[in-house]
Formats: structure tokens, sequence, C-alpha cells
């Protein structure tokens, strides 16, 4: 028994046993003594107001919404909005944070002044200010009537109006996928280690592959377009609105500016790092090799930069896709906003909070499985030597 | 500029004339001249801090040049990046910290640079890179990433990514220096094995046994300048230098 219990294996297990034990024991306590004390105040706990109606109308919705849609159709509206937010956020944020980085490790002394005084300023207002910042900013922009227009693009008050491809939600979802294929496709091509044709013939089939996916594209928007409506939707006054286009409301702009700048300036701190831990000696390598500035970039300094990056930019998301709890200050319907909605409106507080962390958790914990699994393909194998 | 195929021309392999190098104010070369005829084999040695590495780094672009000529297989080093990249193409170099790319394997190492700047297809690219390393006795790690190999092994990976481009022209910064003893010889060998299929070489050593062996002539330099040209065998025994005999002692622990 005693020698049982000095086995490695067998106590890192009981250690384990212990510890998921004492937290179930934990959460148990907890519910029991909750259902008991809400029982007591004549509260019913349960799921079951998930399915009456709730009478909302939202402001910004991916899915179609009536008032009529019960409570978790709203949260599912609510979790879209939070993702496509923190997409959208979090791409600028890394477009403007790899601009700023870069400008941070050029030789330019002026790229490095501006960068540095960018991160300085925008990393020290809080995200709450920058979003009421913007939000003020947009909403003091002229009115639909007194706007100006360009190229079809429409900056006012009530919102971004841009053109619009006149085709239905689905038909514009397998565009935007045939889009992205056009990227993915070309990288793909050339990475794949099959085809062991030269590097001009591989250009061929890369640019074959990213024409075929870009004319799937315009097959689907045509093919998926409404009757008997012009091909692209464009803005146009009609009484004291606009109608048509696509609208972009102040609420969503204000968010995914004040994350992409604010966002930005953490990220061009990680790029900054990222680039400075590749050594000079890989680059000199490369440069001795005939290899030209272009090709050492993409080739060597990039993909090395990119490996230290990676993790630190994975928390850096995670915790920035938290942020995006900010819409509720600009009255965005985000997840968190239809959660406090719900509290107010059906009186579930616990449930409605559990669902709230659960869908939180399960946002970052993909993405995190996402990064730690990228993490994983990339990583460099053996001992490094630093030198 | 150049025409043609650059192997036809005649004339000597490197020619420095009158080279200068500043770091800021600190004059790292001080008018250096040095010429070296295809085949033969330069030792260069002196103490650390004399401009060894700047030298050798001028030839191929790696530091600029502030005054003087370089002029390698007849192209002249200058602003002109067709130059540049002329001379880069047909000059290899071997680092002191082998510098291979660590994301990659061993194979592909070897097989980036010919095919993207010599726009060798795959199957002939990877042919060259199997064939050097062999040639450095090591073939079986081709599938592997430099930082599962020692530092032996990744120096011969070093050199068979240099020989993959088909230099004319090799420079060895110190290769041995960064070594465990017991490495040292397996990378020698290799250089001794190209010195006698008459690669040009110039290589930054304190290898004197190497030196010896391989060298047509061992150029010691200190304080930024060449001091002494000579043979090996009247370099180490007949130098009338005070700077090289008291270099001497100190490296051959006299
Ligand atoms: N990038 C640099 N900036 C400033 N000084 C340098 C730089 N590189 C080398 N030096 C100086 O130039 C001199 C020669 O250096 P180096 O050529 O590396 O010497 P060696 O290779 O012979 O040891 C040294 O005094 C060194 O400090
Ligand atoms: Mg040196």
């Amino acid at each position: 028994m005693s020698s049982l219990l000095r086995n490695q294996k067998v106590r890192n297990a009981l250690l384990q046993l212990l510890y998921v034990g004492s937290i179930a024991a934990l959460v148990l306590a907890g519910v029991v003594i909750a259902r008991r004390n809400l029982a007591e105040q004549g509260i019913t706990s349960g799921f079951d107001f998930l399915f009456k109606s709730t009478g909302w109308d939202v402001n910004f919705t991916l899915l179609p919404a009536t008032a009529n849609d019960p409570y978790w159709w709203f949260f599912l509206i609510g979790i879209t909005n939070t993702l496509f937010l923190g997409t959208v956020g979090l791409m600028l944020a890394t477009i403007v944070g790899t601009i700023v980085g870069l400008a941070r490790t050029s030789s330019n002394e002026l790229a490095q002044l501006l960068g540095r005084t960018y991160v300085d300023i925008f990393r020290n207002i809080p995200l709450i200010l920058q979003v009421f910042f913007w939000y003020a900013l947009i909403t003091h922009l002229p009115t639909p009537r007194a706007a100006h227009e360009a190229w079809g693009f429409l900056l006012t008050s009530r919102g971004l109006y841009i053109p619009f491809p006149n085709v239905g939600g689905g038909t514009m979802a397998l565009a935007l996928f045939a889009l992205l294929a056009a990227i993915a496709l070309p990288l793909w091509l050339g990475r794949t280690s099959q085809l062991s044709q030269a590097i001009g013939q591989r250009r061929g089939i890369q640019f074959a592959g990213a024409a075929a996916a870009l004319a799937c594209a315009a097959i689907i928007l045509a093919i998926g377009r409404l009757p008997d409506a012009p091909f692209i939707d464009f803005p146009a006054l009609q009484g004291l609105n606009l109608r048509g286009g696509l609208r972009i409301p102040p609420e969503f702009s204000a968010l995914a500016i004040a994350i992409a700048i604010y966002g930005g300036s953490y990220i061009a701190e990680i790029v900054r790092g990222g680039f400075q831990s590749v050594g000079k000696g890989q680059m000199e390598a490369a440069l001795s090799l005939g290899l030209s500035p272009w090709r050492v970039f993409t080739l060597v300094r990039l993909p090395l930069a990119l490996r230290a990056m990676l993790p630190i930019l994975a928390n850096q998301y995670v915790w920035l896709m938290k942020a995006t709890t900010m819409g509720i200050a600009v009255g965005f319907t985000d997840f968190f906003m239809i959660v406090a909605l719900t509290i107010n409106h059906s009186g579930q507080t616990l449930e409605v909070i559990g669902i709230l962390m659960a869908g939180f958790l399960a946002i970052n914990l993909s993405l995190a499985a996402l990064f730690n699994r990228l993490n994983k393909a990339i990583a460099l194998k053996g001992n490094q030597l630093r030198g | 500029m150049i025409s043609g195929n650059s192997t036809q021309t005649a004339g000597p392999a490197l020619r420095i004339e009158n080279l200068d190098k500043y770091y800021g104010t600190f004059r790292a070369l001080r008018s250096v001249n040095l010429s070296v005829e295809r085949g033969e084999k330069i030792v260069v040695c002196g103490p650390s801090g004399s401009g060894k590495s700047t030298m050798i780094r001028c030839i191929n672009r790696l530091e600029q040049h502030n005054a003087g000529r370089i002029t390698v297989l007849g192209t002249e080093l200058n602003d002109d990046v067709g130059n540049i990249d002329e001379i880069r193409r047909e000059v290899g170099m071997v680092f002191q910290h082998f510098n291979l790319f660590p994301h990659m394997t061993v194979l592909e190492n070897c097989m980036l640079s010919p095919m993207i700047v010599r726009r060798k297809p795959r199957a002939d690219a990877e042919a060259t890179a199997r064939r050097y390393l062999e040639k450095v006795r090591i073939p079986e790690q081709a599938m592997k990433f430099p930082g599962q190999l020692s530092g032996g092994q990744q120096q011969r990976v070093a050199i068979a990514r240099a020989l993959c481009m088909q230099p004319q022209i090799m420079l060895f910064d110190e290769p041995t220096s960064a070594l465990d003893p017991e490495m040292i010889s397996e990378v020698l060998d290799v250089m001794v094995t190209l010195a006698s299929e008459g690669m040009t070489m110039i290589c930054v050593t304190h290898e004197m046994g190497f030196a010896r062996r391989v060298a047509d002539r061992v150029v010691f330099m200190d304080g930024g300048e060449i001091v002494e040209e000579a043979p090996p065998e009247e370099f180490f025994t007949a130098s009338r230098n005070e700077r090289t005999r008291q270099f001497l002692s100190q490296v051959l622990g006299h």
C-alpha cells in the first residue's frame, strides 16, 4: 500500500481526482443552496423562459429577427453579433498592429517615432473612453439629408451606408466563402509538396486556383441575385432617410474602430517583440545565399517572427474578445447586452449568468484551442541556439 | 555589368584594393589590399577585433565598404543591385553560429535558394541537396530540423546549403569557433575535401593545423590592417614580423 502511494503516477492521479472532486462538490453545494433560497423567495428556477417570446426589437442582427422570437433565438443573435464584432475588430486590430509594429522596428526614425507615439497614446486611454469618443464622433456626423456621397458611400450620423449586392443572406455567405477560397487556395497550392513543378509553373497554378474561386464567387452572386432589382443596391435618400445599400450602425462602427485602435496598440508591441527576437544571423545567411530582401522577409524573418508572436497574440485575442462586452455602453446588442436585457425581463439571473459564462468560455476556449493547434503545428523543433 | 556566363571571365577570383571601412568614426579596415586567384585557398588569422570578419563580410556586401574597390569574378561590388545579386549567387558563406533556418528541414534549408534564386525545379534542387548532404556525410539527417542536430552536424549542413548554390568562392568566418572540441575535426575534414577539389576558399580560422595543410597563403591581420601575407611554411617558421610572432606564440602556445 505505502509503496503504491509512493508511485508517482498513482500520486498524480489521486491528486487529480481530489481536485476535480472538490470542485464538483463546491458547484453542487452552490446549486443546492441557490435553489433553496430561490424557492423560499417564490422564484421558480429553470430554463423554461428560454422558449417564451421576447417582444424585442434589436438594432443590429445578422440573423432574421422578429419580436415574437423566443429568448434562445436572441441569445444566438447576441452570440453571432459578438463573434462578428470580435472578428472584424480583431482583424482590423491585427492590421493596425502589424503596420505600427513594423514602423517601430523599421530603420526610419520618423516611422519609429510615429509608432511609439501611437502606442503610448492609445494604450494608455481606457477602451471604454475610446468607444465613447468614436461613438460621439460618429453620431455627430451630418444627418442623412446633409451627408456627402463619395463612390456610393455615405457617412452619416445614422451610420455608414455602403453599396451592397442585391442578394440574400445565404448567397452572400456562399460568395464570401468563395472569396475566402480565392485567398486560401493559392496559399495552399504554394505550400503543398505534391506539386513538384518549378516556381514559375507553380505561379500559374496558383493564379488559376485564385481565378477559379473568384469566378465561382461571381457565378454565385449572379445566380443568387434577387429578381427585378439592380445588381448593386446603392443607398439613396428617400424622404428624410436613406434607403437601400447596407447600413453599418454607429454602435458597431464605434466599437470596431475602438477595438482596432486600442487592440492595435497592444498588438503592435507584440509584433515588434516578435520581429526583434529573430536573430540577425538567419537574415544574413539568407542574404548571403542571394535571396532578395523581400524573400528574406517573407521566407525567413516573418515566419520566425510569427512563431515568436503567436502564443502572446493568442492571449491578446482572447482578451480583446472579452472587451466586446463594452457594446452595452453604446447599446450594441452583443451577447452581454442580450444577457443584461434577459435578466431584466425574465428575472432568471443565475441561469442567464450561467449561459453568459458558458458562452464566453466556449468562444475563448475554441479560440485558445485553435491557436494551440496552430502553435503546435509550426513550433520550431529541437533546441534553439541563440546567436 | 556582367555579360554571359561569368565562369568564363578571366582574371583573379577576388581583388580588394585600398579597402576602408568605418563603423561610425571607428576605422575597422585600413586600406586593405588582397588578391585571390581562382582555386587559391587563403587562411586569414589575427587577434579578436582585428577586422577579419569585417573584411570577409564586405566581400558579399553584408557590410558596405566606405572606400576602395572590391572586384569579385570580374564584377565590381558597388551600389548596383544587379551586381550585388550576381556576386551573392557566386559567393557562398559559412558563419560561426551556423545560421540555419530553424523552421525548415535540413533538406529545405539546402533547396530554398537554388529553387528561388537559381529557379531550379524542385526535383533537381532536391537531387543536388541530397548529393551535397552525402558529401558532408549527413545524408540520413535530411528530414530533421536544425534544432535536432549537434553543432558539428549543423555546421556541415550550413556548408552543404552554401554549396547547393554551386558557388565559385566560399567564405568561412570562424566555422569551428562555436563547436565543442570533438566536433571540430568533422567540420575541418569537410573543408579539407572541398579544398582538394579546387574550390576557391577564404577562411577566417585559428585552426593552424588546417592552415598548414591546405592554405596557399596565410594572411595575418591586426588593427584593421593586413600585416603579413606568406605561404604557411614561411609564415609559421620564418616570420620576421614582431606582431605575427607574438600572435603565433599565443595560438600555438609556445
Ligand atoms: N556593427 C559594428 N558596429 C560597430 N563596430 C563594429 C561592428 N562590427 C565590428 N565592429 C568593430 O570593428 C572591429 C573589427 O571587428 P571584426 O571584423 O568583427 O573583428 P574580428 O572578426 O577580427 O574579430 C572591432 O573593433 C569591432 O568592435
Ligand atoms: Mg570575427
